[in-house]
């Protein structure tokens, strides 16, 4: 049966460089156990594996120090862009996508006005609401209502009113 | 110092050291010595930083890539970096450990940005490969002791399995388990915590061996 204990020893370092005494827990266990045993041989063939790609190291040739002394060279002497440019190339095209959508949104803002959103600022400063009955009655249309009093419209308002109440 | 040497106040100009003299002064002065000459725009002092430091920052850097190519184009990044930020280098530390540190941040993001394999399968092992991994299965213990032979496929089969692997994790088991440098030394050259290299290098050997495990099943022909 699988042994999580083994498992973290197997984890804790490289398999190559478990003490005799981890190693000997662990193979004692493995022989009874496929499942630690697969895992065992798994994680010494790793370190092997690691170890063997670790002893490749490329070295420098002799050439190395001129290569690079000469891209220093080119890189000195290539003209430096100013920041504002750098700035440009890198992030030209976030603020090209921002710039058209404020210029949508300015033209959808004209598009979509009308006199009655022109009522609705007017009603912010004077604090009316053109929604209102009074509104509706008396200010609306006051050409056509200009022949009633205004407690003649209110009496047949509240007669109205009472009529519905009994 | 060198830059008393090469302007001394008041000297002839027949007591000014020579070419010679002064490569020899260079290749004497001290790490602090050749960075403050290489700020102040002294070539022949950078000149000598590289040649001086090109062994540690091609063994990081081999770390990363095996193409000799990509390695020496990582380690000329590497250097270009360290002298547009030497003056960042305010001389606490070694130098040495100021440019491995640079190399290896270099060095990942340049694995990060690159684009990884997405998967690696039986088929992508060659002949000799398998047959590593079947010697190994018999006999582990061997795995130690390898030709010069069996050891370029073991580096070949390890670069497969390692590509497999995130480049933080590649990075600590190669370092940790395969160069054996200590986790505080790792950390000094990531610039991590200390818990944080060796939380990595744990699931590092998890997926490492899980990934080994995967290889070796019976399907695998292996």
């Amino acid at each position: 049966m699988r042994d999580d204990h083994i498992i973290k020893m197997l984890e804790a370092s490289a398999a190559d460089r478990l003490s005799e005494a981890e190693t000997a827990i662990i193979e004692s266990h493995a022989a009874r156990c496929p499942e630690c045993e697969r895992a065992y041989k798994a994680a010494r063939i790793s370190a092997a594996l690691v170890r063997a790609r670790a002893s490749e190291t490329v070295e420098a040739t002799p050439f190395f120090k001129t290569r690079v002394m000469a891209a220093l060279k080119e890189r000195q002497t290539s003209p430096e862009l100013p920041a504002l440019v750098r700035m440009w190339k890198a992030a030209g095209s976030l603020v090209s996508v921002m710039a058209a959508m404020v210029l949508i949104l300015i033209g959808l803002t004209f598009y979509t006005y009308s006199p009655d959103s022109q009522a609705d600022i007017s009603e912010l400063t004077t604090g009316q609401s053109i929604y209102a009955p009074e509104y509706i009655l008396f200010e609306e249309d006051e050409a056509v209502n200009d022949g009633l009093q205004y407690d003649e419209v209110l009496a047949t308002f509240y007669e109205a009113g009472d009529a519905d109440g009994q | 110092m060198r830059p008393q040497a090469r302007k001394p106040p008041g000297l002839p100009f027949w007591r000014l050291p020579s070419g010679a003299a002064l490569a020899i002064e260079i290749e004497q002065a001290s790490d602090l010595e050749l960075v403050s000459l290489a700020r102040g725009g002294d070539e022949q002092a950078f000149e000598e930083i590289v040649r001086r430091h090109s062994p540690r920052v091609f063994q990081v850097a081999s770390r990363f890539f095996r193409q000799r190519a990509q390695v020496e184009e990582a380690a000329q990044e590497a250097f270009l970096r360290a002298y547009t930020q030497l003056s960042s280098y305010e001389g606490r530390g070694s130098f040495e450990g100021w440019l491995t540190r640079l190399t290896t941040n270099l060095c990942l993001n340049m694995v990060r940005s690159a684009k990884r394999r997405p998967e690696s399968t039986v088929a992508d092992l060659t002949d000799d490969e398998s047959e590593w991994l079947e010697n190994r299965m018999a006999d582990a213990s061997a795995a130690r002791h390898l030709s010069s032979e069996r050891s370029l496929v073991a580096a070949d089969l390890a670069e497969k399995v390692l590509s497999l692997m995130s480049p933080d994790d590649r990075l600590v088991l190669t370092l940790i388990d395969g160069d054996e440098v200590s986790v505080k030394e790792v950390a000094e050259m990531t610039g991590w915590s200390e818990s944080k290299v060796k939380t990595q290098a744990f699931r590092a050997r998890r997926r490492m061996r899980e990934a080994v495990e995967e290889l070796l099943k019976p399907g695998r022909n292996v």
